[in-house]
């Protein structure tokens, strides 16, 4: 009988904060009560818990044991708290040391006493780290994932029998010598690799398999914007016909990209941790890329749902891509959702409980056709065109002016002609443009500094004042545009970063 | 399986135990398996007792020969509390009003586990002030 501590984390959107659980057993009727503003997820901790004592041989205290989860004003959910709850009752009753109070927990729990993996992980573990925890304790499934956060000792378990033996000092159950809990292990070891094998197969987290960019075929002025978007970090809007290649284009951009830096790599690998879209654990070191399908919802995109907010895709896509093709066909709030993330580099997702916080610092491509039926463009084969001028006018107004604001690129992308396509000549493959934008970003990194590591992201007071400001006579047009409306202030500071890029 | 008939002994077996345990600690005994005749709140109390410092108590006994149905502890639900407060007010109401006067020194519910073992003695979990 007695107070057991130990620590937990909790995740509001991907920040991970530290939790304290204390557990008190007191003499009275046996009845579990779960205080610290807890969701539905987090009360469930009783039944699981209670059940998980029973299977991995300890009594559950025949007390009245009540749980407060501190600090109380942080909302709490999911079912990663289970592994703690358990551990600080067991600390309550003496059944493991009192040393648990430095220790986190993060995992869930099956009946059966397994310890079974949970989403989010990583930013837990991270949060954790950053309080200044030295030592974790995380499903078996998700050690590999926590050992990406350096500084930390941690264990993986399977079972929550191997938890108490870790604490105690003791060997591990032996696997095969005790019914229960090695059946629940198997069951463990069993699910993973076909669990990370699936979704491998339908998440292209990390684009391996994307075709060369020699497959293009003609496209010149694309193939030179996607050079110069990679190359300077802008977002690109690009306009052509059905067929003309712009998907592809989109598609190629990410293995132009140089490989994420450590902090956006764990960033990223954090965001797709939350998601459950880490198909392996490790680092993601590419540029992840996302293509929501157009009839994707505002919090597909950007984020939400109920309780724990979701990474969107716009997070999913940090440090990395987010194609939006047909982007026309998009519902207006998605489109106008993305201009905070596009400003700011962050979601914020509110909620009644408070406001969660995502990363979101994603280069934004764009596809559209130039009226609904696609024939439209520039040329004589604009002709066949079948829409009516107030639909083709309709088409393009959907994206409304201060998203195509943010948006640095514009670019044609015309349907290839014949004659392109006889020509054998291929254009010049990935691997040399990505030298070329490899360049490019050390070249920006020197001219900026810490200021910025890529030309899109120059504050535009530094763009504007000495030694970088172009002279007069080169500024001219863009003041005049300004100066008529036609180009807005924010207009003017792209317009400059894309020169520093071309540059 | 057990037959009702083993069962019923086993509580009987239990609340004798108990009864003579308090007895032997001072308890002054009141009433044993008291049964409610109120229509709307049938039931039985175990034992009604005076500790030694003069509460009333109404203490359920409850007793479990193996921990596979859940412990004895584990049986008492809110529901069951809630009807032992009620048969605790039809007991109080079925008294002689001089008797009343007599037990002003408060009123509570016990529960007392009675944990039988394969061999040996068994466990007595007594729980004060349970609701």
């Amino acid at each position: 009988m007695g107070l057991g501590r130990t620590l937990c984390a909790a995740l509001v959107g991907l920040d991970g904060h530290v939790v304290e659980v204390e557990a008190h057993v007191a003499p009275g009727l046996v009845c579990w009560v779960v205080v610290g503003l807890p969701d539905a997820g987090v009360l469930e901790a009783r039944a699981r818990v209670r059940s998980a004592l029973v299977a991995s041989r300890q009594a559950p205290p025949q007390a009245r044991v009540t749980v407060n989860l501190s600090p109380a004003g942080v909302p709490k959910s999911g079912t990663a708290f289970d592994l703690g709850v358990a551990i600080s009752v067991l600390a309550a009753v003496g059944q493991v040391p009192g040393s648990v109070a430095g220790v986190g927990h993060v995992g869930e729990l099956g009946l059966d006493g397994a310890v079974r993996a949970v989403p989010g992980v990583l930013p837990a573990v991270l949060g954790l780290q950053r309080a200044g925890v030295e030592q974790v304790v995380v499903p078996a499934a998700n050690a590999d994932e926590a050992r990406l956060v350096p500084g930390l000792r941690v264990h993986g378990v399977r079972s929550l029998a191997e938890a108490v033996a870790l604490h105690r000092g003791e060997p591990w159950p032996a696997p095969g010598s005790d019914g229960g809990e090695t059946g629940a292990s198997a069951v463990v070891e069993g699910a993973e690799p076909g669990a990370s094998s699936t979704s491998a197969g339908h998440r292209g987290v990390a684009p391996a398999v994307v075709g060369d960019l020699s497959d293009v075929v003609g496209q010149p002025m694309g193939r030179r914007a996607v050079e110069v978007v990679a190359a300077g970090g802008h977002h690109l809007l690009m306009l052509g016909p059905p067929g003309a290649g712009k998907t592809m284009l989109a598609a190629r951009l990410p293995a132009l990209l140089p490989d994420l830096g450590d902090e956006d790599a764990l960033i990223a690998t954090a965001v797709h941790s939350l998601a459950g879209t880490l198909a392996v654990p490790q680092l993601i070191r590419r540029p992840p890329f996302e293509s929501p399908h157009h009839t994707a919802s505002v919090s597909a995109v950007v984020g939400g749902g109920t309780g724990l907010p979701r990474p969107g895709a716009a997070s999913r896509a940090h440090a990395g891509v987010l194609f939006l093709d047909e982007c026309p066909e998009f519902r207006r709030g998605v489109l106008d959702a993305l201009r905070q993330p596009l400003e700011q580099g962050v979601v914020e997702v509110h909620r009644s409980r408070g406001v969660a916080r995502l990363p979101a610092r994603f280069q934004l491509v764009l596809a559209a056709n130039p009226c609904p039926c696609g024939k439209a463009s520039a040329g004589a084969r604009g002709a066949t065109c079948s829409c009516t001028p107030m639909a083709r006018r309709g088409y393009l107004a959907r994206l409304s002016g201060p998203l195509l604001d943010r948006v640095d690129l514009q670019v044609d992308v015309p349907a290839v002609t014949a004659a392109r396509w006889a020509q054998p000549e291929a254009g010049e493959p990935t691997s040399v443009v990505a030298a070329r934008v490899a360049a490019a970003r050390r070249a920006a990194g020197r001219r900026w500094g810490a200021a910025a590591r890529t030309n899109a992201q120059v504050p535009g007071s530094l763009l504007r004042s000495r030694p970088h400001r172009p002279s007069a006579r080169v500024l001219a047009p863009l003041v005049e545009g300004v100066d008529r409306g036609t180009l807005t202030a924010r207009g003017f500071d792209r317009a400059l970063r894309v020169a520093w890029t071309l540059h | 399986m057990a037959t009702a008939g083993a069962k019923a002994a086993v509580g009987i077996f239990g609340e004798q135990l108990v009864h003579d345990r308090l007895v032997e600690a001072g308890w002054q005994v009141l009433d044993r398996n008291w049964r409610s005749t109120a229509r709307d709140c049938p039931g039985e109390l175990d034992l009604v007792a005076l500790d030694p410092d003069g509460v009333l108590v109404v203490v359920e006994v409850r007793t479990r020969r193996g921990e596979v149905c859940g412990t004895a502890l584990e049986s008492v639900t809110p529901v069951k509390l809630r009807r032992l407060r009620r048969l605790f007010g039809v007991w109080w109401s079925a008294q002689d009003p001089r008797a009343r006067v007599r037990h002003a020194g408060g009123a509570r519910v016990d529960v007392v586990a009675v944990q039988l073992q394969r061999s040996g003695p068994c466990h007595v979990t007594h729980v004060r002030g349970v609701g």
